[in-house]
């Protein structure tokens, strides 16, 4: 059962990333209209639009928050080459009584890529104020802010290049074994070779390298998420492609004592179709999977720490619209095939699902 | 307990069911998902407006899990269950049954408290006017009551574990079916008048039929024929029911008991209540007489509600593994006579846990729709009090690993939603290694909406030696306050975080304001840095300088003299802060006595040529020679060379002065 609420986005396009900052109060949402928009949540529940600005002169593909400790700080890229950092700045105060205007300034335009930028994701904090982007001509490039109180300066710390084009990226959370492990992964679908790929800082090299190659996956990938790591001693990742996998990644050391990631990967086929999008939650104990059947999956963990899908949220249906709450059951009643999100809190079907 | 039927729902979004589009989804804090069309495109599409751009609306879907504790009545269910919960873990597993079922009882104590409380509010008129506030009530009442009365009877089969079960099942029958006892009490209330009551004998059938033999007999010594000999003989009859009781040897009461029984039915054979039809249905009902208890189910609202009752006539004796029969049979004759009834899920998991079959009835109890508030905590009290621990065995099921599980769960559910993060901490605290990790990714995320909350969240993660947690809160509080231009707060935050490079970067900013315009900022919070100051290099100068500047500015010129002389001495200086320090020294080398003594003059002289000299250059270099953009923004400084000049001329004549005062100093 969920109570479902619409906000008009007022975007003029499809949305193409829908973000949350740290504690979830607010959201920035871009779109191929060039535009991104920011929300705040009030004390009520209710979502407004707070700013809203033509970010750049193509489709915006991603969105990324900065940790808070760094400010209110967004990164965005897009089609039209170049990945922006842009920050919430205190405008004049306009009279005693009015709280002071806000506003998002562009703090830099990244301008490295000769081809589209396809992800932009800002390091995990304790690597400092770090953003990573990936490029449809292969590269993945590794920003830097050396001064946190001035954010004009991002120069570039690792630039990687990759033969095939990268279509997302994501960082690795948790410092478990390897530091600074970020995994991106290609859409290309000529070659029948793995397409996600892991990156990790090599002392040796003294930069970042590529450190494997998932081989088990070979269809074109459309998005990657690291899991947030709640004590785990091993890292999972999920992968969106033909399929749906979730990739366990475990730091083993050999006989001669060189340490490598064994990696093992599990295949949900579930969706019965190509997967677009993947996302987890705060303690990586369910996630989201979007596919081409125009469903949404939920994937929960059980106590025997198997990966089940505990719901199907589908796109279709006769809309959102107002019905009367059929008669209150005696209890939960239980799963019956489908039901309907009503516009505001209905009893529909108990689910499992936290 | 798999269950391939997943539940699925539908939104209807229009833009999301156009060719080509589906739906996506993220995760929110909370339980929440927000949900929005898609579509996917690659680098390789051409970047142009979708062709349906701007026909359909585009809308963000904010799903969140339905909950019923945003009303304040029940988060205090929740509160008092931390409690009791907090008890049961200190309990232990080694504990007396006795403080099992005390803690059980705790527990449905809260749930009845509750359910009183929101049968008052559901009736106030705030309530009865606000249709969904209602609604959740409404909901809210039957789940609680179906968890108060679950937990009742596996309290019973399973907590108590007595060996002879049917007093503790009438007990629950009737409080579960109260309204026959209500009206009892009417009748009482009427006396003789009650006799000619309608419902009279339906009522006395009901109150036989869940055992209340006491105030059936006081509702027909009340009758207007009670002196009559059918009356006489029924009173006699239930006057001399034997009933069990503890420490009674059970040989012997069966024997009474058979005996009792053929003899009603004898009595009731030998036409004694033919004038009083109805008082002879009635103590048929006493004997067990198959037709009676029929037309009896017929009427009842609920299949278990005259089981414990039919039990009492039948078999009185009934141990906790004959109860599964029994209720096997009665479930079937229940059906039998009323098959139009559908059995509610309620039914269903009260005939699961007669049936023993826990490992069905665990799963249902998930399905409640209290956030497993019910399934986490009775589960928990199952792993404890441990009677079921071999039933669990034989089934395969990992009993810790499934309470683990749903603590984890429960806990990080509440954690993550913004009112009841504080009751979740103590479930994770439970968890172990795992919680430990939770806590410490959940903690910093709780939104910090004032001071006094961060102070709160700071002293959980210390408490838990969770430093990188308390760090991380004061560090966002020093960036947020920084950025809202509270200086002071930001470096008392940047102070308490013990982040060197967060601690500089606000010290360097203080300097800097200062260096530009002569402003001291959040002078307060510098003065009371402490012993703190030694985080960073650049607080210790900050403080120092500070120092320098309250003795200046109370006119203490011999203590700013050499404290100023010691800055110059410290290498801690920042390059951008040597032309504000030095021109600070030019009044106390001007001055008419010295202050600053000769040798101290030149070490001045020394810096002024190997530290500031060098900047001056290299920003020249750097910028051109009338740029702005030097490290010489100090507000008093506009020409360079000739602010260069004036310093040393300023300390050619204090070297002069102090040396002539040195050297004509009579010897003590």
């Amino acid at each position: 059962m969920f109570d479902v609420e619409p906000i008009i986005a007022d975007h003029k396009d499809v949305i193409h990333d829908v973000v949350f900052d740290y504690y979830g109060r607010r959201m920035a949402t871009c779109s191929s209209d060039q535009t991104v928009k920011i929300w705040d949540e009030d004390g009520q529940g209710k979502w407004s639009v707070t700013s809203s600005w033509k970010a750049h002169s193509g489709s915006i593909w991603r969105v990324s928050w900065a940790h808070p400790e760094f400010g209110q700080v967004v990164a965005t890229c897009s089609f039209d080459r170049t990945a922006s950092v842009w920050e919430e700045v205190i405008g004049e105060k306009v009279s005693a009584t009015n709280a002071p205007t806000r506003r998002w300034v562009r703090r830099t335009t990244l301008v490295d890529s000769r081809t589209s930028v396809t992800d932009v994701e800002f390091a995990p904090k304790y690597l400092g104020l770090l953003l990573a982007t990936a490029s449809a001509d292969g590269i993945i490039r590794i920003y830097e802010a050396p001064d946190i109180m001035n954010l004009s300066q991002w120069p570039v710390q690792h630039e990687i290049a990759n033969k095939l084009p990268l279509s997302c990226l994501s960082w690795n959370t948790s410092t478990y074994m390897v530091t600074q492990l970020l995994a991106a992964g290609s859409d290309e679908a000529a070659t029948p070779t793995g397409k996600v790929f892991l990156f990790a800082y090599s002392e040796n090299a003294r930069k970042c390298v590529k450190i494997e190659t998932v081989n088990d996956i070979t269809d074109p990938v459309t998005d990657v998420a690291f899991a947030p790591n709640a004590g785990r001693t091993f890292h999972m990742l999920a992968v969106a492609s033909k399929d749906l996998y979730i990739v366990n990644l475990r730091g083993v050391t050999d006989a001669t004592g060189i340490s490598k990631l064994d990696i093992q990967t599990i295949k949900f086929s579930e969706h019965n179709c190509p997967v677009w999008r993947v996302c987890w939650n705060m303690l990586a104990t369910m996630l989201i999977s979007t596919g081409d059947d125009g469903c949404v999956r939920l994937w929960r963990m059980n106590y025997n720490r198997q990966w089940r899908c505990a719901a199907v949220l589908k796109a279709e249906g006769s809309g959102p619209t107002y019905e009367p709450a059929p008669p209150t059951p005696t209890l939960a009643t239980t799963a019956s095939a489908t039901a309907k999100f009503y516009k505001k809190g209905t009893i529909g079907n108990q689910v499992p699902w936290h | 307990m798999d269950d391939n039927n997943v539940p699925a729902f539908e939104l209807g979004d229009v833009l999301a069911t156009r060719c080509g589009n589906t739906l996506t989804g993220v995760f929110l804090p909370g339980s929440r998902i927000a949900l929005s069309a898609f579509r996917q495109i690659t680098h390789r599409s051409r970047d142009a407006p979708t062709e349906t751009a701007g026909q359909d609306p585009v809308l963000i879907y904010l799903a969140q899990e339905s909950t019923l504790f945003d009303e304040p009545v029940l988060r205090s269910v929740l509160a008092e269950a931390n409690a009791t919960f907090a008890t049961l873990q200190q309990l232990g597993l080694r504990a007396t049954r006795a403080e099992y079922v005390n803690i059980s009882r705790a527990y449905r104590s809260i749930v009845r408290a509750c359910l009183e409380k929101l049968e008052q509010a559901k009736k106030s008129p705030e309530v009865q006017t606000d249709e969904p506030r209602l609604r959740r009530f409404t909901d809210a009442i039957i789940v609680f009551y179906a968890a108060e009365c679950l937990w009742h009877l596996f309290e019973i089969l399973y907590i108590q574990n007595n060996q002879l079960v049917v007093p503790q099942l009438l007990d629950w029958a009737r409080f579960h079916s109260p309204q026959a006892e209500d009206r009892a009490t009417d009748l009482l209330l009427m006396a003789e008048e009650a006799s000619e009551s309608d419902d009279y004998w339906s009522i006395l059938k009901s109150l036989i039929m869940l055992g209340e033999i006491d105030v059936t007999r006081a509702i027909l010594s009340q009758n207007r024929k009670a002196v009559q000999p059918a009356f006489k003989a029924a009173e006699l009859i239930l006057k001399s029911m034997p009933v069990y009781q503890e420490g009674y040897a059970l040989q012997k009461f069966h024997s009474q008991w058979e005996y009792w029984h053929v003899d009603t039915e004898r009595k009731i054979q030998t036409g004694l209540f033919a004038t009083e039809p109805e008082l002879e249905q009635v103590l048929r009902l006493v004997t067990g007489d198959n037709v009676q208890w029929d037309a009896g189910i017929k009427e009842s609202q609920d299949c278990y509600e005259y089981l414990p009752g039919y039990l009492l006539f039948t078999k009185p004796t009934c141990k906790p593994f004959e109860l599964r029969i029994a209720a096997a049979n009665w479930l079937n004759r229940w059906h039998l006579l009323r098959p139009e009834r559908e059995h509610s899920n309620m039914n269903r998991m009260i005939m699961q846990l007669m049936d023993h079959d826990i490992r069905l009835f665990i799963y249902e109890a998930q399905k409640l729709n209290d956030t497993h508030w019910f399934s986490t905590h009775l589960i928990d009290l199952i792993h404890h009090c441990g009677q079921l621990k071999s039933y669990f065995d034989q089934n395969n099921i990992d009993l810790p690993a499934l309470r683990h599980s749903m603590i984890y769960e429960y806990g990080s559910y509440l954690m993550s939603s913004h009112n009841l993060w504080q009751l979740g901490i103590d479930y994770l605290d439970c968890c172990k290694q795992e919680g430990q990790a939770a806590i410490e990714l959940l903690l910093p995320r709780i939104s910090l909406r004032s001071e006094r909350q961060a102070t709160k969240l700071i002293n959980l993660a210390r408490q838990r030696g969770l430093t990188s947690v308390e760090q991380e809160i004061c560090k966002v509080l020093s960036k947020r306050s920084y950025d809202g231009e509270r200086y002071g707060n930001a470096l008392e935050w940047a102070i308490r975080s013990k982040d060197v490079l967060v601690v500089t970067a606000v010290a360097d900013f203080i300097l800097k304001h200062y260096s530009r315009t002569g402003n001291m900022l959040c002078p307060d919070t510098i003065a009371n840095v402490g012993g703190r100051m030694f985080i960073s290099p650049r607080l210790v100068f900050l403080s120092k300088y500070y120092e320098f500047y309250e003795f200046y500015r109370t006119r203490d010129f011999l203590s700013a003299s050499e404290l100023l002389v010691n800055l110059l001495e410290s290498r801690i200086t920042p390059d951008y802060f040597w032309p504000s320090l030095l021109i600070d020294s030019m009044p106390l080398l001007e001055s008419k006595d010295p202050k600053i003594f000769a040798k101290e003059t030149v070490a001045i002289l020394h810096h002024i040529e190997t530290e500031l000299v060098p900047i001056i250059e290299r920003d020249v270099t750097k910028y051109g020679k009338h740029h702005t953009e030097t490290v010489f923004k100090d507000y008093r400084v506009e020409n360079v060379d000739e602010i260069l000049n004036l310093m040393r001329l300023a300390c050619a004549r204090n070297l002069a002065r102090a040396l002539i005062i040195e050297n004509t100093m009579p010897v003590a």
